[in-house]
């Protein structure tokens, strides 16, 4: 009897001491993914897979990527929903402070970098000023992100992006997004499909 | 550390089986492969800081063996497994330039840098002209860095850009049609077939969708550029895009590798690889080995030793790195 009380505690304890490992890997687990969400999130690769950022930032955008944004925002979830929302705001206000203050410092940097560059091959420095190339940078960004949240938003829901699109190009200061908000409403009218 | 006033050079053997002596092909021991790059002359006074070599295809049996090495000396010894044939040489602030050997040491002298004219026409109104003469200057100012500091590619460009007004833009229309062909009048009125040209308009269309930029597929070395929209690493990014360079994808696409390719750019992606570099010198397809080039005849990859990298598996893969001394 005592052997065999003494085999019960022993494999009560090897659960008992399993059983803390493996919460302990979890938690360790846990601990780590969330970390390394954090720092994913921090370095811009989870963006980089958002289809919505690879829209609004692409230089030629690859067939489909558009297609692959309007599936997704034109289901019914809050997230979805949520995507919607940030598109209209993207339309009438453009990027974040956050990501233009991101632009900003990002185009300095690589100025920065350039004129280094240009010492090492003996070349003569950029003709445009440090806060001159940043403007240049965060001009086209907001351009790029204005019209291309505009084009979104009229393939997932024509009626109400005809509004807000004609109320931002209304409102907006820069003749160029102007006047690439108003083509692309006269897009919309062209193509029953398009943009 | 590296020796501060070592040539920065990237060599990729590219020894080929059919193009090998008999000698070559009975070998029966893979022999050492001992490369010397020599500096050549170049009017830079620029100090170049780094070395690199890299290597390849095998040339007795034909297996694939691209590799990369860094050198601070200016030789490089690629052991038993890349065995003798062509050598392709890549330098910063020096030009790309090719050789071949049937014997295991072979010299390389760097050329100067390749120059590759931009024939830049702005469609914009008057009053806002030199503001973006100014802008155009710092994209060209940017390629010229990634071409021939950031990356050993050994290019440099000069340009011309030439003012038109916004209405004469319609003449050259919004990009390429949906085949990527160039409009006639696009390349009957400014288009220059031995320069890359580059027309900066209003708006970039394809399909509706408006671009940063794109390159056509017919003349290749035609480039629109949106004014609006396009961010100052898009003339760079299309410019590698005539070169033969497809988008990064798959493990180049990733944001660490900051690839110059890669359509989704963030700041500074201005980085191209050694199976990249290779390309654009050893593609059928890269503008650089196009009869029109000005610079034809000095091209670093004679036309028999050129080939589809698409197809070709005497073409490096585009994620081989160049390899850095530990």
């Amino acid at each position: 009897m005592t052997t065999l009380r003494q085999v019960s505690i022993a494999g009560f304890r090897r659960a008992c001491a399993i059983l803390c490992l493996c919460v302990a890997l979890a938690t360790v687990m846990m601990s780590c993914a969330k970390h390394q969400t954090v720092l994913r999130a921090e370095h811009g690769d989870v963006a980089r897979q958002d289809p919505l950022t690879a829209w609004l930032t692409c230089i030629e955008c690859t067939e489909g990527q558009l297609d692959s944004l309007v599936a997704r925002a034109s289901t019914t979830t809050a997230s979805n929903g949520a995507m919607r929302d940030t598109l209209e705001r993207a339309v009438v206000v453009g990027p974040t402070n956050t990501e233009l203050a991101a632009t900003r410092t990002a185009s300095e940097q690589d100025y920065v970098s350039i004129q280094l560059s240009l010492s090492e091959l003996g070349d003569s420095a950029m003709a445009q000023s440090r806060e001159e190339y940043a403007d240049s940078e965060v001009g086209a960004f907001i351009r790029l992100y204005r019209i291309r949240a505009a084009v979104a938003l009229v393939r997932i829901d024509r009626a109400r992006a005809r509004a807000i699109i004609a109320s931002a190009a209304r409102a907006a200061r820069d003749l160029s997004v102007r006047d690439a908000l108003i083509r692309t409403l006269r897009d919309t009218l062209r193509a029953p499909n398009g943009p | 550390m590296r020796h501060p006033i070592a040539l920065v050079v990237a060599v990729a053997v590219v020894a080929r089986v059919t193009m090998l002596p008999n000698v070559a092909r009975a070998a029966t021991t893979l022999l050492q492969l001992e490369v010397t790059v020599g500096r050549g002359t170049s009017s830079s006074s620029a100090k170049v800081q780094e070395s690199f070599v890299v290597a390849r295809p095998n040339a007795v049996t034909g297996t694939t063996c691209w590799l990369s090495k860094e050198t601070a000396s200016g030789k490089a010894v690629f052991d038993g497994a890349c065995s003798y044939g062509e050598v392709l040489a890549f330098s910063k602030n020096r030009g790309a330039t090719w050789n071949s050997a049937a014997n295991p040491t072979l010299g390389v002298t760097l050329g100067t840098r390749r120059n590759v004219n931009l024939n830049i026409h702005l469609f914009v109104e008057k009053d806002s002209a030199a503001v973006w003469e100014k802008r155009i200057a710092a994209w060209v100012t940017k390629a010229r860095t990634i071409f021939g500091a950031t990356n050993p590619i050994g290019l440099t460009f000069s340009s011309s850009t030439t003012w038109h007004t916004e209405a004469a833009g319609d003449l050259v229309g919004e990009g390429c049609d949906a085949n990527r062909g160039a409009k006639a009048s696009s390349t009957s009125l400014y288009y220059v077939a031995n320069q890359i040209t580059v027309y900066v308009v209003s708006g970039v269309y394809e399909a509706q969708t408006p671009l940063q930029g794109v390159k056509c597929a017919t003349p290749s070395n035609l480039i629109y550029l949106s004014q609006a929209k396009a961010r100052s690493v898009a003339l760079a990014h299309e410019i590698g895009h005539v070169l033969g360079l497809h988008h990064a994808l798959g493990a180049l696409a990733a944001d660490e590798s900051k690839n110059l390719m890669v359509d989704v750019p963030r700041s500074a992606f201005n980085l191209l690889t050694a199976g990249q570099a290779v390309r654009t010198l050893l593609d059928t397809r890269s503008w650089l080995n196009a009869s029109t080039a000005s610079f034809s005849s000095a091209a670093a990859v004679p036309n028999a030793s050129r080939a589809n990298c698409d197809t070709s598996t005497l073409c490096p893969a585009d994620t081989l790195e160049w390899t850095k001394l530990p």
